[in-house]
């Protein structure tokens, strides 16, 4: 089980979205595939187009009632809406624990959209897990950087730089520090594209609205370094 | 019969009687195509219909369908256009196609490819097969190790007593024994012809063989028979009876032996090329050597240098180990102000004395590399250039040079006034694509100017660049050669620059060179002096040689006047035996050198390059025979614009008398045709049939001074990489660039109707990690197919946009491959059309007085010419064009 978590290094970063659209994009790749959202805002669901007034998820139905929880999008993309509601901490990590129980293969990838405030201490991830930060090229996002110790965990954490506008000087200048300075900035990243919004509007992921955009080339790649990094951390 | 369907005329009612529906049909949508579809009269179109129904009724010419294939089939017919006469054409070529039953080209190619002679390639293979299966049979009947590699040809190249000096002293003489007595052994006619068919058949033979061993052969037979003729020439044809015949008859064969010391020379120097392959550098970067880049300027304007000097900065080297340097003989205040601006080092000298040999001698003085590179300041270097070629330098402790090839992207004078830019391969290219190559196979690789490095401690070894002749590149790295250094030669195109822009500039440059070449002839003969190889010496002389080429091509270009002038027989020998000794020798040796040099250099336009240059380079290099140590160093211009086309009359003048003295020798000739004996009629055919060949020739020169107008200041570059643009609703589209300029770039998109005529978009471009942006607005929209013109760039983007496209180090590569192999026969043709459009274009550029004449003339050529029947149309071919 590959397990993948992807968080905001802040709020509004995109992080949903990315992790909907790498699910589909891995499904589509031959993978098989599990997002479990951990975030009370219960938006995951949305771009797999589950039913707006939908209130179940994992959250307030008992425990172990996956089946009643998980459903399938039209690509085959399985996931575990948080559902209408608050969660606990506990109950989060609970909720981690529980997916290691899961009946699934060697190469099941699971995906959980963490909420941004969630740091990898709190989840006790394991050494082969990978936790992604999301971000964007801005100076709110550099100063959070900046502010925010990384603290030397088992569990390195990722910058995944999302919604990049190759075309605004200023993305371009913090991408190169960051680029230079920070250990950990995936050499994959994932252009600005209006697409992405506007398939939200047809309940879609945009990888799946623009053949000829380049979010197809960014998921890939992403891909292929998750691919190569867990392939790494295996043996 | 049922009327209903054909009452709408009361033609086809009168048809129905005769015919069946079907055919009806048939004829009435071929009225239609002819009226509608293609604007013919009535009248035409009645005729037209009735007489291909009639081609393909009773000639089965079932391939002229109705549509537009009528066309493949009447090419002079045009569609739209109906000319007084066309029912005329329409006759001649209905009967042309009856009677010659010609079928499409296609068919005729096929039926070539069936032909006998391509049973003896197979043949030879299946020898060779034949002697590895009953060499490995008889290995093992022996009880020896199967080795299928091994066969007995094989192990006998491989034995070792070739090793021993005595033995290959032996064979050496043998062979050369052999050689003797074959080259000078005269024989009667019906031996000689026997002896020539021989060789060709071999030479023909070997044509479809791939590999170095038959070009050997071949290289082989071409000397024999050159030779052979050589010696038949001194030894049976001066006419010592008569004086003005041997004054004349010396003339032609003096010519005729420089052609063949070249020929030998040049075969010497390309049996082997050596095709060098860069030496990877170590990783540890404090072993590389510390590089300085010259970048020498004299007159050139700010916007040719500009993108040379931003790419010697991008170049891929350590930052503390690479310095440029500007070297501004124009001593200009905006340049300074440019490198300084941009980062580069600004170097300007108190006086301009031995011009660019002076220029870098007094840079060296003031700079301190390992290693100097050396680029013209219009050749924009990629970025990968110090990799490729430093490595040579770490392997080799004695290695002074590497150069790599010149490569231009944009035309020629030739490429642009004859218009076969990237279709046929330019004048250089025989000299970057081969003759180097091959000289580096013997350690002879020579200096030329730019897009080169070279090692410090060897110049200041010969006291810095030579400054005694104005090709100071060549003899610097003949120098540093006499002190026992190496050279080397990568043949990778690593920069690219402008060519020449007129014919008159590229001549100039030309005249520079030959004066050069004679000075070093002269003053520092690769023959003499010390410290060279055998081998070096000869690739020396060859390129010196070379340019003394100008006296022997206005000997070759009038020789058969002599003849039809003056009766003078200059090859003082019977019709046959000419005949026996001049076609063979010369097919032989055009074969072989379109095999060797096939790839660089196509049949027939070295002629024309050399017809050119002809008289230009007589006079500086006799000149410089003469008095090596007068003339001085002319800068070539380049970048310039042609606005209209004109004719260049005034560097045309010698091609013009030569074609008007050609001209005139023909027509005598034709006169003396009714006048002659048996014994002269012979002489006098071969005459003439040699100045009509120099006539094509001098036409094809003639063409080339007429200047073609240039359209556009910046040069589109073919290309082909990937990029991103973001439209203006926000959206990316995945991209491949297929061109690119300084101002603009062309791209091809998955598929239409992505963007908008006039829209803004952003073009992201990655170099590395790294992406670049460029605003442009969309000028042109064909398919997918959209042309982005870029907003000014400021002198960061510029920055930027050079090293994005002019210095990828991908840039140049597939530049050479775009040529197919030579084939003499197209070239031949080629060639004859080229002639044809100088001819042409001399009478329209004619003096007004005499334009309505011309004109008229013209006309009435190409009157006749269009009732003339043609060969169908090749259907590939007219495909290809529609795409």
């Amino acid at each position: 089980m590959r397990r993948l978590f992807l968080s905001g290094l802040k709020g509004g970063v995109g992080t949903t979205t990315i992790l909907a659209n790498l699910a589909t994009a891995l499904v589509q790749a031959g993978e098989s595939v599990t997002c479990i959202d951990l975030d009370s805002k219960n938006e995951l669901r949305l771009h797999f187009a589950h039913a707006w007034d939908n209130a179940t998820g994992w959250s307030n139905l008992a425990e172990r009632a996956f089946d009643e929880a998980a459903f399938v999008d039209q690509d085959g993309v399985k996931f575990i809406p948080h559902g209408h509601g608050d969660s606990s901490l506990s109950e989060k990590q609970r909720m981690i624990k529980t997916t290691r129980n899961l009946d699934c293969n060697e190469d099941e990838w699971v995906l959980f959209d963490l909420p941004s405030y969630a740091s990898a201490e709190s989840f006790e991830l394991q050494h082969d897990d990978v936790l992604v930060r999301v971000v964007n090229c801005d100076v709110n996002c550099h100063s959070l950087i900046n502010q925010r110790v990384f603290q030397q965990t088992t569990i390195p954490e990722y910058l995944l730089i999302n919604r990049f506008n190759g075309a605004v000087d200023i993305e371009v200048e913090i991408a190169r520090m960051w680029r230079q300075k920070l250990p950990r900035v995936l050499p994959v990243f994932v252009h600005q594209d209006e697409i992405l919004k506007e398939a939200l509007a047809y309940k879609n992921v945009g990888y799946n609205c623009a053949p000829y955009s380049v979010i197809k080339d960014d998921f890939q790649a992403l891909i292929s370094w998750l691919q190569m990094h867990y392939a790494k951390a295996s043996p | 019969m049922n009327e209903k369907p054909y009452s709408t005329s009361k033609f086809t009612w009168l048809l129905s009687l005769f015919l069946t529906p079907i055919s009806i049909n048939w004829l009435v949508q071929r009225y239609h195509f002819f009226f509608q579809n293609c604007r013919y009269s009535v009248f035409n179109s009645v005729l037209f219909s009735l007489v291909s129904a009639l081609l393909c009724g009773i000639f089965k010419m079932d391939k002229l369908a109705p549509k537009s294939e009528f066309f493949i089939y009447y090419p002079q017919l045009k569609p739209h256009i109906v000319r007084p006469g066309d029912w005329l054409r329409f006759a001649i070529q209905s009967l042309y196609l009856v009677f010659m039953s010609e079928k499409p080209r296609v068919a005729q190619r096929e039926k070539r490819e069936r032909s006998i002679w391509f049973i003896v390639p197979y043949l030879l293979q299946f020898l060779i097969k034949l002697d590895s299966v009953i060499s490995s049979t008889f290995r093992r009947a022996i009880g020896k190790h199967y080795d299928s590699e091994r066969t007995m040809f094989k192990s006998l190249a491989r034995a070792q007593f070739w090793e021993a000096p005595r033995i290959r002293t032996l064979i050496l003489v043998v062979f050369c024994a052999l050689l003797i007595v074959l080259i000078t052994v005269p024989f009667s006619l019906s031996a000689q012809a026997i002896f020539m068919a021989l060789i060709l058949f071999v030479a023909y033979s070997l044509r479809g063989i791939q590999g170095r061993m038959s070009t050997m052969i071949m290289v082989t037979l071409s000397i024999t028979i050159s030779s052979r003729y050589i010696w038949w020439r001194l030894t049976e044809t001066l006419n010592w009876g008569d004086p003005f015949a041997l004054f004349l008859g010396f003339g032609l064969l003096a010519a005729e032996i420089y052609a063949w010391v070249i020929l030998i020379l040049g075969f010497f120097q390309t049996i082997h090329p050596l095709e060098r392959k860069p030496v990877v550098l170590p990783k540890d970067t404090s072993l590389w050597p510390s590089v300085d880049v010259y970048i020498p300027t004299y007159n050139e304007p700010l916007s040719v240098v500009k993108p040379t000097v931003i790419a010697a900065l991008a170049l891929d080297w350590p930052e503390d180990k690479l310095n440029i340097y500007v070297l501004d003989d124009g001593k200009r205040e905006e340049f300074r102000e440019f490198a300084q601006q941009v980062g580069a080092n600004y170097l300007i000298r108190p006086n301009n004395h031995h011009a660019k040999a002076g220029n870098l001698n007094h840079a060296m003085k003031h700079t301190d590399g390992e290693l100097i590179a050396i680029f013209d300041c219009d050749h924009i270097p990629v970025r990968s250039f110090l990799q490729m070629t430093v490595g040579q330098f770490l392997k080799d402790e004695k290695m002074c040079l590497v150069q790599t090839p010149h490569h231009f992207f944009s035309a020629d004078p030739f490429e642009k006034n004859l218009n076969n830019f990237a279709k046929v391969p330019n004048e250089n290219m025989l000299f970057y694509g081969l003759i180097q190559d091959g000289n580096d196979m013997w350690d002879a690789t020579f200096f030329c100017g730019s897009c080169a490095v070279l090692r410090r401690s060897a110049l200041d070894d010969i006291g810095g660049f030579a400054v005694e002749t104005v090709t100071e590149d060549a003899h610097t790295a003949l120098k540093m050669q006499r002190k026992g250094y190496h050279t080397a030669y990568i043949n990778i195109p690593q920069a690219a620059g402008l060519a020449t822009d007129s014919l008159s500039t590229h001549v100039g440059q030309r005249i520079r060179w030959a004066r050069g070449m004679a000075q070093i002839l002269r003053l520092d003969n690769p023959l003499a002096g010390k410290g060279l190889s055998l081998a070096q010496r000869l690739c020396y002389l060859n390129a010196t040689l070379h340019f003394f080429a100008g006296v022997p091509r206005i000997v070759f270009l009038t020789a058969p006047l002599a003849f039809i002038y003056f009766d003078a027989y200059i090859i003082f020998a019977p019709f046959m035996a000419i005949l026996l000794y001049v076609v063979p020798s010369l097919v032989q040796v055009k074969i072989t050198n379109s095999r060797i040099q096939g790839k660089w250099r196509y049949s027939f336009w070295g002629e024309v390059y050399e017809t050119v240059l002809a008289w230009y380079i007589l006079k500086p290099t006799t000149m410089a025979l003469i008095m090596p140590h007068k003339g001085k160093f002319n800068v070539t211009q380049k970048g310039g614009l042609t606005e209209k086309d004109f004719y260049d009359w005034d560097i045309s003048k010698p091609y013009l008398v030569l074609a008007i003295f050609n001209v005139v020798g023909l027509v005598i000739g034709f006169g003396r045709l009714g006048v002659s004996d048996a014994v002269q009629i012979g002489i006098l055919i071969i005459s003439m049939a040699w100045s009509l060949y120099n006539l094509m020739i001098i036409g094809a020169a003639i063409c080339v001074a007429t200047e073609a107008r240039q359209v556009r200041k910046s040069h589109r570059i073919g290309c082909h990489f990937p990029a991103i643009i973001y439209t203006s609703s926000g959206h990316t589209i995945k991209t491949i660039v297929t061109d690119f300029s300084n101002s603009g770039v062309g791209i091809d998109l998955p598929t239409e109707g992505l963007v908008k005529h006039g829209e803004k978009i952003q073009l992201l471009i990655s170099r590395g990690r790294k992406q670049f942006s460029f605003t442009s607005d969309v000028v042109n929209v064909t398919k997918s197919r959209v042309g982005l013109r870029l907003h000014a760039l400021s002198p960061e983007k510029e920055r930027q946009y050079i090293e994005c496209t002019f210095c990828r180090a991908d840039a140049w590569l597939g530049w050479q491959e775009n040529f197919a192999h030579d084939l003499p026969s197209e070239n031949f043709k080629h060639i004859v059309r080229v002639s044809f459009r100088g001819f042409k274009s001399l009478f329209l550029h004619a003096p007004k007085s005499a334009q309505p004449f011309v004109k008229a003339l013209i006309q009435l050529v190409e009157l006749i010419d269009s009732f003339l029947p043609r060969k169908p149309l090749d259907k590939d071919k007219i495909k290809n064009e529609f795409y």
